[in-house]
């Protein structure tokens, strides 16, 4: 069998598998979404996958002219990536940005077919990245809304400045004008400490009360002396222990782990965690040649094209 | 930047891309997309439906009855001049080939004829063998990488056909394949529901039927009477006749 018709035959067997796999997915997604068509679910399936093989860019070439399907339904929402695509990829912006992503900008806008005309019609322009236009002033809104700068009816009240009817509280030295406060506690005369105790004196006796008194009570610790003399004994043996532990340990150095007894657990860090390391050692794929093996989500090395990395400036060679 | 009212995706890897796709679906719903937002509904779609054409049936048939190379043929070749698929490859890594396919097919032109052949009834699977199969002849991948794009490749052209709102065949002519098992899933589910009731009636609601609880209003007297009168003797329409 010539060469050809080995990899026609088997072309059709891959095929097959991936037609067999898309059912199968789609079934499987069905069960979880119920009451969904299986031509929805292909739907979702198809464009969630496109975003994945390209990292975006085919959704935004798509989407630049149907912006309500793929990044959300306005405009807004198209140019700030809300959608599902949006989503995905982390940010609209980085879709254009990669070499694929600016070679697939447009061509369903050129094509000028069906594609783009039904979005146009439909009054959804593509994706802009131009600046929002400048926030509008206080004056500006005023100015829209047309509110009313005075309450109809009202006037000023008159004789406002004081409350009417207000008179000098007995006793007191001097007055805020119009409330007519007291600046200073009444009877304050004799009475000493802070404010508290100059209150617990100057009430009871406007009031015609005897003073508050209270006699001064001794601490736990100087009525139990014998329980005190004790603990501080404790507390320092303790302390001169641990100090003098820590000194040895510090001079000697630690014990060597030999053995079961002395084996400990490693400490994985944060970088055996990558779901991309954690895959490749699951599928025994060497890490350093990732970049042969074709894996698709949203960690495999071919997403993160969108990643700033790849996004940032680079100086032109002169 | 992404929706701040959605959580971030979770991390999703795997080396099938149908899985991968659907696990980003389901991650999707979860963080609280529906799925028409996943995939927006947008009026009835086009029909790809493939039609019978003699003329170019025939048209084929004298173009592959035009002769084939006599076996060995190749051996005789000059040596000097190779076909492209002789010499090595222009992409050994299969995800810059991927790329480079993925940017021919969505070139505008390329584009447009990839809908109107999906328009007219073209499979997916065809077409993605037909763009493969081309990069192949053009010398710019193995036929190893040929096979691992496939699946990537079917995925791009079903997207495209769903964005251009075409429902299309994906391998040969099963363009209701999926509506249909959503019928005979309906069906089932009807058939089902039926059985239930009838197995309900069955156990439960001929046990409580009783002539005297029967509403004279529904059933008239004079029928009532005849069937309390004859009882035993009323047989079935289906029973057994006398022999």
């Amino acid at each position: 069998m010539g060469l050809f018709k080995t990899l026609k035959k088997a072309f059709k067997k891959v095929t097959g598998f991936v037609k067999k796999a898309v059912k199968k997915v789609v079934k499987g997604v069905k069960k979880v979404v119920k009451k969904v068509s299986s031509s929805k679910i292909l739907k979702a399936l198809a464009i969630a996958a496109a975003v994945i093989v390209t990292g975006g860019a085919a959704m935004s070439a798509m989407g630049a002219t149907t912006g309500a399907g793929l990044f959300g339904s306005t405009v807004g929402a198209a140019a700030g990536g809300t959608g599902f695509a949006g989503w995905m990829t982390g940010t609209a912006a980085s879709l254009t940005s990669t070499a694929l992503g600016s070679a697939l900008a447009t061509p369903f806008t050129m094509l000028g077919t069906g594609l783009g005309k039904a979005a146009l019609a439909l009054g959804v322009p593509a994706i802009s990245n131009a600046a929002v236009s400048a926030p509008l002033t206080t004056a500006q809104i005023t100015a829209n809304l047309n509110l009313p700068t005075t309450i109809p009816g009202a006037t000023a009240v008159p004789g406002a400045t004081t409350i009417p009817g207000a008179t000098a509280v007995p006793g007191a030295t001097s007055s805020v004008a119009g409330l007519n406060l007291p600046t200073t506690i009444p009877s304050a005369a004799g009475a000493t400490g802070t404010a508290a105790q100059q209150l617990a004196v100057t009430v009871p006796k406007s009031l015609g009360l005897p003073a508050a008194s209270a006699t001064p009570t001794a601490s736990w610790f100087a009525r139990h002396p014998k329980l005190t003399s004790a603990g501080i004994g404790v507390a320092s043996n303790v302390a001169t222990g641990v100090l003098t532990g820590a000194a040895m340990q510090y001079i000697q150095g630690d014990p060597d782990t030999v053995g079961g007894g002395g084996a400990q657990a490693a400490y994985e860090g944060a970088e055996f965690m990558d779901p991309l390391k954690v895959y490749a050692a699951q599928q025994g794929i060497n890490t350093d040649g990732i970049y042969q093996h074709m894996m698709y989500g949203n960690q495999d090395p071919s997403s993160q094209y969108g990643n700033d990395l790849y996004r940032q400036q680079t100086f032109g060679v002169a | 930047m992404a929706d701040n009212n959605k959580r971030a995706p979770n991390p999703v890897i795997s080396s099938s891309l149908s899985e991968a796709a659907a696990s980003t679906v389901l991650d999707g719903l979860d963080a609280g997309f529906t799925i028409d937002e996943i995939a927006p509904d947008r009026g009835p779609k086009i029909r790809g439906e493939a039609k019978f054409n003699q003329e170019k049936l025939n048209e084929l048939v004298s173009l592959s009855s035009k002769g084939a190379p006599i076996p060995g043929q190749s051996l005789t070749n000059n040596t000097e001049s190779t076909y492209s698929w002789e010499k090595p490859p222009k992409f050994t890594n299969p995800r810059e080939a991927l790329d480079d396919v993925v940017g021919s097919i969505m070139q505008p032109e390329a584009m447009k004829n990839i809908v109107s052949a999906l328009a007219q009834g073209a499979a997916v699977a065809d077409l993605g063998t037909a763009i493969l199969y081309a990069k192949f002849n053009e010398g710019k991948i193995t036929p190893d990488v040929m096979m691992m794009l496939a699946e990537p490749v079917m995925y791009t052209i079903m997207a495209i056909g769903e964005e251009a709102n075409i429902q299309y065949n994906i391998e040969g002519n099963d363009l209701d394949e999926f509506d249909e098992e959503d019928n005979d899933e309906e069906f089932k589910g009807k058939v089902n529901e039926f059985r239930n009731v009838l197995t309900d009636i069955k156990k439960g609601a001929t046990k409580n039927i009783e002539p005297s609880k029967i509403d004279s209003n529904v059933v008239p007297e004079s029928i009532l009477a005849q069937v309390k009168e004859k009882g035993p003797e009323i047989k079935s329409l289906l029973s057994k006749g006398e022999e």
